[in-house]
């Protein structure tokens, strides 16, 4: 990792794409997920996560999961999905973050909500003419306060594949929409 | 009558807290956050709320990594393209990739 690299925060999705098994490894996500992950890797960015994406993965996998096999994730398969996700970002020399330790302020008042009000203010919905359907995208409160938890652990960049966040309007956190950078 | 109105005292958090993180078992039970100085500003606070720091990783880590998943779940394998990104795409509405 080069120390003049900046931070990137990487969203869950981008984890997910990456890591839920994939038939032959070659699909369009997937790609661009590991064309993104490439960056990590050659120390373009440093990448930083926080506890608050492991629990947004665990949520995806047991829905994922349980659809795929149309039964009840089993705890091993949801066990070896999170080993899946902690070694890699083990192996990636992926930064994590304690997102409890990231809600308050230096004296300890928590006030990660009501900082994350002014961030959903300021950002504006955007619009993709070219897709089929949903073709205005803006973040969502979770995502608010994911921008801001990417903000106290110091990221210049988040990396996400929601194109709801092209929208974002921050001068400390610039966005990079996978599916389009990459 | 008069009434006093009485104040409580905000705690002052301590300069070093150790903690348990249960979430992180396998990789690191014990990290610590400390905060110098409350009057700093608040990133300089915040960046020391760091579980694990980056790290330097070899050139082919991306390459070499396997998943347990795939190996538990075999069928997985069957899974095309477009399930998968609609599966995901279900965590929200806004994430939906509909070109």
């Amino acid at each position: 990792v080069t120390s003049g690299s900046p931070y990137v925060y990487i969203d869950t999705n981008v984890f997910a794409y990456k890591l839920i098994p994939h038939p032959n490894y070659k699909g369009k996500l997937l790609t661009k997920a590991d064309n993104f992950f490439k960056d990590i890797v050659s120390g373009k960015y440093k990448g930083v996560t926080s506890t608050f994406t492991e629990l947004e993965y665990r949520g995806i996998i047991k829905k994922v999961l349980s659809d795929l096999s149309n039964a009840h994730v089993s705890n091993l398969q949801e066990m070896a999905a999170l080993s899946d996700f902690r070694r890699f970002i083990r192996h990636l020399g992926i930064m994590i973050t304690d997102a409890d330790a990231l809600s308050s302020d230096p004296v300890g008042n928590i006030n990660i909500f009501s900082t994350s009000s002014p961030i959903l203010a300021s950002s504006v919905p955007s619009h993709f003419p070219h897709l089929k359907k949903n073709t205005w995208k803006s973040i969502g409160g979770a995502d608010g306060i994911t921008v801001n938890l990417a903000i106290r652990s110091n990221a210049q960049y988040f990396a996400t594949f929601d194109r709801g966040f092209a929208g974002l309007n921050n001068a400390q956190l610039q966005p990079i929409i996978v599916l389009d950078v990459y | 009558m008069s009434q006093t109105l009485q104040i409580p005292s905000v705690p002052q958090r301590p300069s070093t807290i150790t903690t348990e993180n249960n979430i992180t078992s396998d990789l690191v039970i014990e990290f610590q956050v400390m905060v110098d100085n409350v009057n700093q500003p608040l990133n300089s606070s915040y960046q020391r709320a760091i579980i694990r720091p980056a790290r330097h990783v070899n050139a082919k880590s991306l390459e070499e990594f396997k998943t347990e998943l795939h190996e538990i779940m075999p069928s997985l394998k069957d899974v095309t393209d477009e399930d998968l990104e609609r599966l995901i795409s279900e965590r929200n509405s806004d994430n939906v990739d509909d070109e």
